[in-house]
């Protein structure tokens, strides 16, 4: 048997080049294995080799992930590889994207097997664990040797030609293929044997596995949107300057409710960001350009809205399990009801970040019975998850801004996201909607 | 007193858990000498890996030296936070990337909450700080924090 080729991706910090501050760097190669891929070639020994690393920034990737993942692609394509591996990502929204990508778009262009590997809370499981073989981990380095392992004796049963079982067998995510099999006992029997465990309150396993993610029809649009009060709500961490009530960086446990009476713009010495999950220069510099209070005073003072409620609710999005969000969404709904809120608007920024704003966004609109509007730079995600109106942001570390611009330039740029958002709140709408219509004119 | 007394301290606090400068300011106050200290935030992109600039400092000081003159005091509050960090310290970092990996610096570590550090800082200053963190978190978090620093410590995880 002659050895496998493999190539093998990773993003920028398992790369070694850097954390957050590097997460912008376009894609690169290194002709040998790297970090975690290091101890994978020790387990499968001489019948395969990793020949080349393809390391990618996480932004870069997940901001543009058409041009990103061509890049590569190309970049793979060169080393004629039998078998792509990625990863493994863990809980990390935007590298799991991009493992997903990369591994789903290598098996789909070149018909080779490839494998990822990360948490079910990733949304790289949700967008890709049909194109692509998906390896379950933990959810932090914690288990990186686990994760090692479980790869390693997927790839050598890869290398080895040998036949993949079932998903629940193998440790991968179910990928919606179906395989004729012979059972031992025929159809009805199973689902009666089913029936009764289920009635019983026992275990038991579907052999019918639906979609986890619920879908909402949208809500009416706001008839008229210069006398609607509109209300802020952000998974980007936007908190008073200290953070005083130590929202936590990751994993949250709570969301915070601040007023912005009297405030008309965000400015740096007053806020601040208290997110992990991206870089927060940006978001430091001017608060803004994740939480857009002062675009939003604008338009109230012009009388293009009715009035901007002056409390906003905020949480951090990054590592958040959907169902604490969406007790999260609960809460909030009924505040703003209560508020008078006649539409809301909820701004995301990381991957993890952006599966909890759209789960914020999809149960407060059915909650409160409300229009609802997604900013997010990784509109992917808040489709897959069920966001209905979306309006796409800049960049993941500033949604609603961009640094590279002089400081008017940027807040008209904001102003037309805003303005996108207002048609998006009184755009009478039948499905999920993505309101692109600023970066079009862009 | 001999897990503090006499050591190079290298403090590795938490921004979801005790800062590091709320250990630094607990331990001074006492007149131990910190040889470094930083607050590791959780990295998404990373997965919760050490920092790189905190492994090469952690590295720079300990490499080569006896662990026995070191003591490591964590201030993160989550299991798997505390897992990483400790590991990182003693059987190098998880993540295979940074400059602790594949090295065995096997440095004392120690938990913000655990007696033997708890026990050896002002109480005025703990309740202050340390102890307000520690008093909103939930008991069976911080046992289980508790604990896994103190196997990786004594070698059995």
């Amino acid at each position: 048997m002659s050895k496998k080729r493999i190539v093998h991706y990773l993003n920028q910090f398992f790369g070694g080049i850097g954390a957050e501050a590097k997460a912008g760097i376009p894609p690169m190669e290194f002709r040998e294995a790297k970090g975690p891929g290091v101890d994978i070639q020790e387990k499968i020994g001489a019948r395969g080799e990793i020949v080349a690393t393809v390391v990618c920034g996480d932004n870069y990737f997940t901001e543009n992930m058409e041009k990103a993942s061509n890049e590569v692609l190309e970049i793979i394509s060169k080393h004629k590889p039998d078998i792509v591996i990625a990863g493994p990502s863990f809980r990390a929204g935007r590298y799991g994207i991009a493992c997903g990508k990369v591994a789903a778009e290598a098996s789909k262009r070149f018909g080779i097997p490839t494998l990822a590997a990360m948490n079910e809370e990733s949304p790289g499981v949700d967008l890709y664990a049909r194109d692509t073989y998906i390896v379950k981990t933990g959810s932090s380095v914690a288990s990186m040797d686990d994760a090692i392992e479980g790869m390693s004796r997927f790839l050598l049963k890869i290398i080895r030609g040998e036949e993949i079982g079932s998903a629940s067998v193998e440790g991968y995510f179910a990928r919606g293929i179906r395989k004729n099999i012979f059972a031992e006992e025929r159809g009805a029997k199973r689902a009666v044997d089913m029936l009764v465990k289920k009635v019983r309150g026992e275990k038991f396993e579907t052999e019918l596995k639906m979609p986890t993610f619920t879908r909402y029809n949208p809500q009416p649009p706001i008839k008229d949107i210069h006398k609607a009060k509109l209300g802020l709500v952000t998974s980007g961490g936007i908190v008073p300057k200290g953070n005083p009530d130590r929202l936590e960086a990751s994993s949250a446990t709570k969301f915070l409710e601040y007023s912005i009476k009297g405030v008309k713009d965000l400015t740096p010495d007053k806020w601040e960001t208290a997110h992990g999950g991206y870089d927060p220069t940006y978001a430091n510099e001017d608060p803004d350009r994740v939480l857009p209070v002062d675009v939003f005073r604008d338009l109230e003072r012009e009388g293009k809205i009715g009035k901007l409620h002056d409390k906003y609710y905020v949480t951090v999005g990054n590592g958040t399990p959907i169902r604490r969000a969406e007790g999260f969404a609960k809460e909030i709904a009924k505040k703003e009801k209560e508020a008078g809120v006649d539409c809301i608007v909820v701004s995301s920024c990381c991957g993890t970040c952006t599966r909890c704003g759209a789960t914020l966004a999809k149960e407060i609109e059915r909650e409160a019975q409300l229009p609802v509007v997604h900013i997010t730079t990784l509109v992917p995600v808040s489709k897959t998850v069920g966001a209905n109106r979306i309006v796409p942001g800049v960049a993941i570390p500033h949604p609603l801004g961009n640094p590279a611009l002089p400081f008017e330039d940027e807040k008209k740029l904001r102003r037309k996201i805003a303005e996108e958002v207002l048609i998006a709140l009184s755009t009478q709408i039948e499905q999920q909607t993505v309101f692109r219509r600023v970066f079009e004119v862009a | 007193m001999a897990v503090l007394k006499g050591k190079k301290i290298i403090v590795v606090g938490d921004r979801d858990g005790v800062h590091g400068e709320e250990i630094v300011s607990a331990l001074k106050k006492l007149g131990y000498d910190v040889s470094y200290s930083a607050t590791e935030c959780f990295v998404c992109t990373a997965a919760g890996s050490m920092d790189f600039p905190t492994q090469q400092r952690i590295a720079e000081l300990a490499r080569g030296k006896d662990p026995s003159d070191f003591a490591v005091i964590l201030g993160v509050c989550d299991e798997e936070g505390a897992t990483v960090h400790a590991r990182t310290v003693t059987t190098g970092d998880p993540s295979r990337t940074g400059a602790l990996s594949r090295v065995q610096l096997r440095l004392p570590v120690y938990h913000i909450f655990e007696q033997e550090i708890k026990g050896q800082i002002d109480r005025g200053v703990y309740s202050q700080t340390i102890g307000l963190v520690e008093s909103s978190l939930d008991e069976g978090e911080v046992k289980k924090t508790i604990d896994v620093v103190r196997r990786i410590r004594e070698g059995r995880d």
